[in-house]
């Protein structure tokens, strides 16, 4: 049948070269399509296949953060975080980095010596150079949520290379680290940013503290005329916080 | 021989529900997890806890208008919320609303235990 | 048959055969084409969008003080049935610092007694910040039990003078306009937010994907399942919406073409929509008015660098009519809508000074969504007679066959194909099977007969049709959506 239809297209083609262009066209662009559905099936597949690994492996470590909670002795933790299979490595980094988010104080700083002695930062950081865009990004992600003053040098050399969107990522992390060394760095980055994104800039700033607050007068004063006028306001009434009552 | 303390924890976060559950395990304490405010009172009012954890964003009904619905409903169990930034005038409209004790999250098991201690003391 | 008809039918159409089918083989494949084109931009965009948005930094932005407020305004006319619902769930959002204004548009049932039941509203004395006409507001109310929701009561006056009157009353520098029968997901202003703060321009107006609620699971209010409808009629509809948002919208929104977002769901900036004149009352697309209006306002005051956006997330779920007379009706009154505002705003045809928009989506939504239907219909109906009569060219009937039906499914195909990248999508492989399916039957009939209701629509809009007809209001959230 494909036979068929090709002679006919060809005649088509012979004898009305306008119309020959037209189908030949469409039958290309109807392939694009195809192959876009194709790159999607297989990309679902891998996707859903690799979530469900992924989901199985972090259950096998759920108890260390148990023992965690439970105030257990420190090598027992780490000894229930070492990864056993390879590729585990990247799961328990996820499960100790999502636990991280949402404790502070004894488990926090257990669960951040864990990840240090378990050689997660030393991944990160060389991760930090990696060709691969979505590693550099997670690292950075990763950096940011572990928490860890070490990585400040690295994230601040990511925000001078990277693009747009890795340059965000990065200052989230630094914002998330809160170590004011990084400020200038920072300060720095905003004369490269479009004026769009200043407030957005100074929102991370503000993460920093008192330091921030400074850094971000300073931009303001700096880059008066390029702040958006709709963030104004907001703004002035956050720097407003060092001149209340004591 | 006092018998085994109880909380109530309204939290919708599934990673916090289990770090509550473990603190509160450790501590020898019987806890009970809901994730939505909507049936609160029907369920304080027979589960009878000794602490209730209120999360102060939940989807369904809100925080606050969950604790002025136990305050209102004649429930004085003290009621410690549990809320990602202390932002000032929410605070106040907290505490306008009956609750006990205020605490910012991420949470700090030191801290949590220093302001549940009070109301889980034999 | 008349003489006229008979001479059209046995002379005319057989001499101008050959002009007339080379000029609809091309007018099928421009139309196709173009929006082939705007598809594999948009594919660029939602791959871009999916790698970007596995970083989150949601919670960041979420805590942030300087991130702005939103003030949601829902325009609500005889709403008795599903308004508490819906109001409730807008109170419950996963957003920081927002407000809810509800508008009773003079609802002749029990909508606002409904209200004031469910959150025991109390009269306030809120001054209006003026600016915007709209009919006489007889009371505003404020909740004791939810500090940021506000009820304005106001004589009736249609939905685009309600929002107005919402304007009004709103104080956030950005609002949010949804539908009183549509289920916004939790996320949808944080997603939004993201894409307005994280954005290097400024950006003016934004709106996201409208997904199909029929046949899902839905409970409390809220999608807790994403499942596919068994109506036909549906399943053709969703793979129209999946088309139209994430081929046609999102295509344009690349190079700052659009000029529509969708009426189910909008942000803007406030203080912008107030200065170009807010919603305007007599018109049936009031939506697509204020966007074209924005970008008219922006262009005259001689600013280019800003940005119409959409972002490719399910913002909101809605029900779409599962009946033909109620489809009917309304694309009719979206054509419509489409005709008054291309009216309105014709000094935008090519002209370079309103950019994409006039040099590219105005002609493309001109010449295909608006008049070229006729020229569409005029191609079926010429196909259908040669081939009665049994004069059809073999080469351009094959032509055409391959321009209308097989360019029209992979045009459909990139639309699902995008949609089964985004969020909340289709979970079982079978339905994508049904979706692909019925992207090729529509062109064999569904297709036709919805030209056919935009020619109806032209029909009105010449003949000065006016108003919003008759509405069905089944309470998509009280009870499980017909699916």
């Amino acid at each position: 049948m494909i036979g068929r239809v090709s002679e006919v297209v060809a005649g088509v083609i012979v004898g009305r070269p306008s119309l020959g262009f037209v189908i030949v066209a469409t039958i290309a662009l109807l392939w694009l399509v195809l192959a876009m559905a194709a790159y999607l099936v297989v990309f679902r597949a891998y996707h859903r296949g690799r979530r469900e690994y992924r989901s199985r492996r972090l259950a096998a470590y759920q108890p260390a953060i148990e023992l965690v909670l439970m105030e257990e002795p420190y090598p027992a933790v780490v000894a229930a975080l070492t990864p056993r299979l390879a590729g585990d490595g990247d799961c328990v980094q996820e499960l100790v980095t999502e636990n991280m988010r949402h404790l502070s104080g004894p488990p926090f700083e257990t669960l951040r010596r864990a990840s240090v002695e378990l050689g997660f930062v030393d991944d990160n950081l060389r991760a930090l150079r990696s060709w691969d865009r979505h590693r550099r990004g997670h690292a950075m992600e990763r950096l940011g949520l572990l928490r860890c003053e070490e990585a400040v040098p690295g994230l601040v050399r990511a925000l001078a290379r990277e693009d747009l969107d890795l340059k965000l990522v990065a200052m989230r992390a630094l914002a998330a680290i809160g170590d004011p060394s990084a400020l200038p760095a920072i300060h720095a980055a905003a004369a490269a940013l479009p004026p769009g994104l200043l407030p957005r800039l100074a929102s991370l700033m503000l993460e920093f503290g008192a330091p921030g607050r400074d850094a971000v007068r300073e931009l303001m004063n700096r880059r008066a005329a390029d702040f958006p006028q709709v963030s104004i306001p907001a703004l002035l009434k956050e720097l407003a916080q060092d001149w209340e009552s004591p | 021989m006092s018998a085994r303390k109880k909380v109530l924890v309204f939290e919708d976060n599934a990673s916090i529900q289990t770090l509550l559950k473990f603190f509160f395990q450790k501590r020898g304490v019987e806890t009970r997890i809901e994730g939505d405010g909507t049936e609160a009172v029907p369920l304080v009012l027979d589960y009878h806890p000794d602490l209730i954890l209120m999360d102060y964003i939940m989807p369904g009904k809100d925080g606050v208008e969950t604790v002025m619905d136990l305050r209102r409903a004649g429930v004085s169990t003290p009621i410690v919320m549990l809320t990602s930034k202390a932002f000032p005038a929410d605070r106040a409209r907290a505490q306008q609303a009956g609750v006990t004790a205020y605490l910012t999250k991420p949470f700090d098991p030191t801290q949590l235990e220093a302001a549940v201690k009070p109301y889980l003391a034999a | 048959m008349s003489d006229a008809a008979w001479s059209l039918y046995h002379w005319w159409i057989p001499r101008a055969n050959a002009t007339i089918e080379v000029l609809l083989v091309w007018y099928f494949f421009a139309l196709n084409a173009c929006y082939l084109l705007l598809s594999l931009l948009a594919f660029r965009e939602v791959h871009r969008h999916l790698l970007r948005s596995i970083y989150g930094g949601y919670e960041q932005l979420a805590r942030s003080p300087l991130t702005p407020a939103m003030s949601v305004i829902v325009p609500a006319h005889n709403e008795e049935v599903g308004i508490a619902l819906t109001v409730n769930n807008l109170l419950h959002l996963d957003y920081m610092r927002y407000e809810v204004v509800v508008v009773n548009d003079g609802s002749s049932d029990r909508t606002l007694e409904e209200l004031k039941r469910a959150f025991s509203l109390v009269p306030a004395l809120v001054a209006s910040n003026g600016g915007l006409k709209s009919a006489e507001v007889r009371q505003v109310y404020r909740s004791s039990r939810n500090h940021n929701l506000l009820v304005v009561d106001k004589v009736n006056g249609g939905k685009a003078d309600a929002l107005n009157a919402g304007l009004n009353f709103a104080s956030h520098p950005y609002f949010c306009t949804i539908d009183a029968d549509v289920i916004l997901e939790p996320d949808a202003l944080q997603r939004v937010v993201q894409s307005i703060v994280e954005t290097d321009k400024r950006v003016i107006a934004i709106g996201g994907i409208v997904r199909v609620a029929n046949g899902c699971r839905i409970e409390k209010g809220r999608v807790t399942g994403v499942a596919m409808s068994r109506n036909p009629l549906v399943i053709f509809q969703i793979v129209e919406y999946f088309r139209a948002f994430l081929c046609g919208r999102t295509g344009f929104s690349r190079f700052n073409g659009l000029m529509i977002i969708s009426g189910a769901f909008g942000v803007f900036e406030r203080a912008l929509a107030v200065e170009a004149g807010g919603y305007r009352a007599d018109t049936v697309g009031e939506d697509m008015d204020l966007i074209t209006r924005l970008h008219d306002h922006m262009r005259k005051k001689g600013e280019k660098d800003y940005l119409v956006k959409f972002v490719p997330d399910p913002v909101c779920w809605t029900e779409v009519p599962t009946t033909l007379g109620v489809l009917a009706r309304q694309r009719r009154r979206w054509q419509r809508g489409l005709l008054e505002v291309l009216s309105a705003n014709a000094h935008m045809f090519l002209n370079p000074r309103f950019g994409a928009v006039g040099l590219v989506a105005y002609p493309l939504l001109f010449l295909f969504e608006g008049w070229g239907i006729l020229i569409e219909l005029v191609g079926y109906l010429f196909f259908a007679i040669l081939l009665e009569r049994g004069q059809v060219d073999n080469d351009v009937a094959i032509a055409f066959f391959f321009v209308a039906v097989v360019c029209g499914w992979a045009l459909s195909l990139s639309g699902i194909v995008l949609g089964e990248m985004t969020p909340k999508r289709y979970p079982k492989l079978r339905q994508v099977f049904a979706m692909t399916a019925f992207a090729l039957i529509e062109n064999l009939g569904y297709r036709q007969f919805t030209s056919f209701l935009r020619l109806l629509g032209n029909i009105d809009y010449l003949a000065g049709a006016r108003g919003w007809g008759k509405m069905e209001r089944r309470g998509l959230l009280r009870q499980q959506v017909k699916a």
